[in-house]
């Protein structure tokens, strides 16, 4: 079997074509060649654009015989994908924040800001347990730990948030190539 | 402007179907016989899409019948179309409305191409 049939038949099962249609698809399929082989005649006299992209092709003709929905299956794992993509995206954003704090908030807190804001204390400290923000502050008093800090978080943001941009770039892409077209006068990728 | 392939292809788009069905008018056909028929005829496919899937949208609009038989030329049983009853009526209508296209076009074209003395 050539190739090119093989890679059909796995696109036809990749689909959940039945093995009959797939066997009969593929006998066809491979009957033409051959012949056209014979003769002298290109593959691609035979299939058109078909012969470059197999995958296409194949799903073209399966859905233009109506054995399977152009409408592309939803894999289980779609919004799996989806609620991944989400959480690192929070995530990252959330990392976002804490280093803009650690950078921005805490050098001008020390001042004035973080005194304003913070006068009373959010809850009542219990001696030796809670802690007021004014004493976190003073506590935490190192300014080049904390922009160390800072920068840290940012850069698990930013690179966070580029994986994720990437991810979600490649399962887009990969989903939109397995979309059918249902008007199908010619294959969708003519 | 349409570049003068992506012209064809569109133009190959509307038609191919119709051409489909002339050549089953023929004689009942499998699908690499198709494509000789059409061949034989001046139109190549190379550069556009393939039959198969538009035989397939044929055969599920019942404009087309199909029954498997050993190959003329002793080769393995092939899928042989041929045309319905409902194929036929879609061809002699496909054929008028191509017609009428094709004069309506001709005549707009023509002009210009006087105009422009092409």
């Amino acid at each position: 079997m050539s190739e090119f049939v093989e890679a059909c038949r796995k696109e036809w099962s990749r689909l959940g074509v039945s093995e009959n249609l797939s066997n009969e698809m593929a006998a066809d399929l491979e009957a033409d060649l051959a012949e056209a082989r014979a003769d002298g005649v290109s593959p691609e006299e035979v299939l058109g654009n078909g012969i470059f992209d197999p995958t296409a092709f194949a799903a073209s003709w399966a859905v233009a015989r109506g054995i399977v929905s152009a409408t592309p299956r939803v894999s289980p794992a779609t919004p799996r994908r989806t609620w991944a993509l989400a959480a690192a995206a929070l995530a990252s954003a959330a990392a976002a924040m804490v280093g803009l704090l650690i950078l921005v908030v805490r050098p001008m807190g020390s001042v004035s800001v973080a005194a304003a804001a913070f006068r009373r204390p959010l809850i009542r400290p219990i001696p030796g347990i809670f802690m007021t923000p004014q004493r976190i502050f003073s506590v935490h008093s190192d300014h080049g730990l904390d922009l160390l800090g800072g920068l840290l978080f940012m850069a698990a943001a930013l690179i966070g948030l580029g994986v994720t941009f990437w991810l979600w770039r490649s399962w887009s892409t990969r989903r939109r190539r397995s979309g059918l077209d249902d008007d199908i006068g010619m294959p969708s990728y003519l | 402007m349409v570049e003068s392939g992506g012209r064809r292809t569109q133009l190959l788009r509307g038609v191919l179907d119709l051409c489909l069905l002339a050549v089953m008018g023929e004689g009942s056909a499998y699908g690499y016989e198709m494509t000789k028929r059409l061949r034989a005829r001046g139109l190549s496919i190379v550069g556009e899409g393939s039959i198969y899937p538009l035989l397939g949208r044929l055969e599920r609009d019942g404009l087309v019948d199909t029954h498997r038989a050993a190959s003329k030329n002793g080769g393995p049983p092939r899928k042989y179309y041929e045309l319905s009853r409902q194929g036929r009526k879609a061809l002699t209508a496909g054929i008028h409305e191509w017609e009428e296209t094709r004069d309506a076009v001709d005549a707009v074209l023509g002009l210009a191409a006087a105009e422009v003395g092409a």
